[in-house]
């Protein structure tokens, strides 16, 4: 199944809005390849950044390989609430990619 | 709802075999349960391996253990300085006993792979040790126990005498073998057994008892202990 172009109004945003995405709600994985392709490619042909938030390591897989395609840079960030302090770990592209090919759940990983 | 957290820290080894063996030990609670990498078989070898250890220092490990052939060094300090010079400048050896670095704030104990000054492997003339040496033990050990390479005691002897003769007759003829994962190998097609190392590995350590794995693989549980408690996991 294709996933459908997402409603045209979010795609006219222009560089100063913000556009709600949740590509990982009820969505077929391959669909959620279809998304996440078209959100990389809409934000590389608008020049912007685009912040998602999941818990899905398939969405994290497809934006991997989204960014890649496009050659686009790509964030890997893990955010915790401990204590109540908010602490916030990342990594880039290449590493993401090393991370996901190990078996690593970013998720849960110390 | 996110996963509950792994415990820690993580070991990271070289590929399919170690991991095989670690997981299989772990399971037999030979081996304190943790998290193995590289957990999928395409990431494998030295190079790959740094990757993945700067990878996980980069995401923010604060320990790690690392499992390493002694092939490529003779001893444990050298293993260390071996691995301190692949992960470059920064990393910075703190302790040769225990094995130990620091690496970007992280700190990373090596667990040296291998049966060095163990008879068997000088029988054998193993030079360049691994986890392959464990196996070749293992199949020296585990008579009766599955998979049945060697249905008795008198199979195996035969066995390991014909080793020893294949063996000779390849080095007359100028092939270097010097690893014990040349011997499992020939070993393997000795008994008819075609299965891959992984596999091998795998139906190695389910099918021996959790004795003969103790006594076995004590070297390197003794080292994988150590590790964890100079990582602060008691």
């Amino acid at each position: 199944m294709q996933a459908r172009e997402p409603n045209p109004s979010l795609t006219k945003t222009g560089n100063m809005g913000s556009v709600p995405l949740l590509p990982e709600t009820a969505h077929h994985c391959r669909a959620q390849a279809d998304i996440t392709r078209w959100i990389v490619r809409a934000a590389k042909e608008r020049n912007l950044q685009v912040l998602a938030t999941t818990h899905s390591l398939e969405t994290v897989d497809h934006f991997l390989a989204a960014c890649s395609e496009h050659s686009v840079e790509f964030g890997l960030h893990h955010t915790e609430l401990k204590d109540g302090v908010l602490t916030c770990r990342g990594v880039g592209r290449n590493d993401a990619r090393v991370l996901m090919d190990m078996g690593v759940d970013p998720r849960c990983a110390a | 709802m996110p996963p509950e957290e792994e415990p820690f820290p993580a070991i990271v080894c070289e590929g399919d075999t170690d991991r095989t063996v670690l997981e299989g030990l772990a399971a037999k609670g030979v081996l304190r349960p943790t998290t193995i990498y590289p957990k999928r078989g395409e990431r494998g070898g030295l190079t790959e391996q740094v990757k993945g250890i700067r990878a996980l220092v980069n995401f923010g490990a604060r320990g790690l253990i690392v499992a390493r052939d002694l092939d490529e060094a003779p001893d444990g300090p050298a293993l260390l300085r071996r691995l301190a010079h692949d992960l470059g400048a920064e990393a910075k050896v703190t302790s040769e006993q225990p094995p130990l670095l620091e690496f970007k704030g992280c700190k990373v104990a090596l667990v040296p792979q291998g049966l060095p000054g163990d008879a068997l492997m000088k029988k054998y003339s193993v030079a360049r040790h691994a986890i392959d040496d464990f196996l070749l033990r293992l199949l020296e050990q585990s008579v009766g126990e599955r998979p049945r390479l060697f249905s008795d005691e008198a199979a195996r002897d035969r066995a390991f005498y014909k080793l020893g003769e294949v063996r000779e007759l390849m080095v007359r003829q100028d092939y270097k073998v010097n690893k014990s994962k040349q011997l499992v190998f020939l070993l393997k097609a000795m008994g008819g057994y075609a299965v891959s190392d992984a596999m091998l590995a795998r139906q190695l350590v389910e099918g021996t008892s959790e004795q003969t794995l103790r006594l076995v693989f004590k070297p390197l549980t003794d080292d994988v202990n150590a590790s964890l408690q100079v990582l602060g996991c008691s």
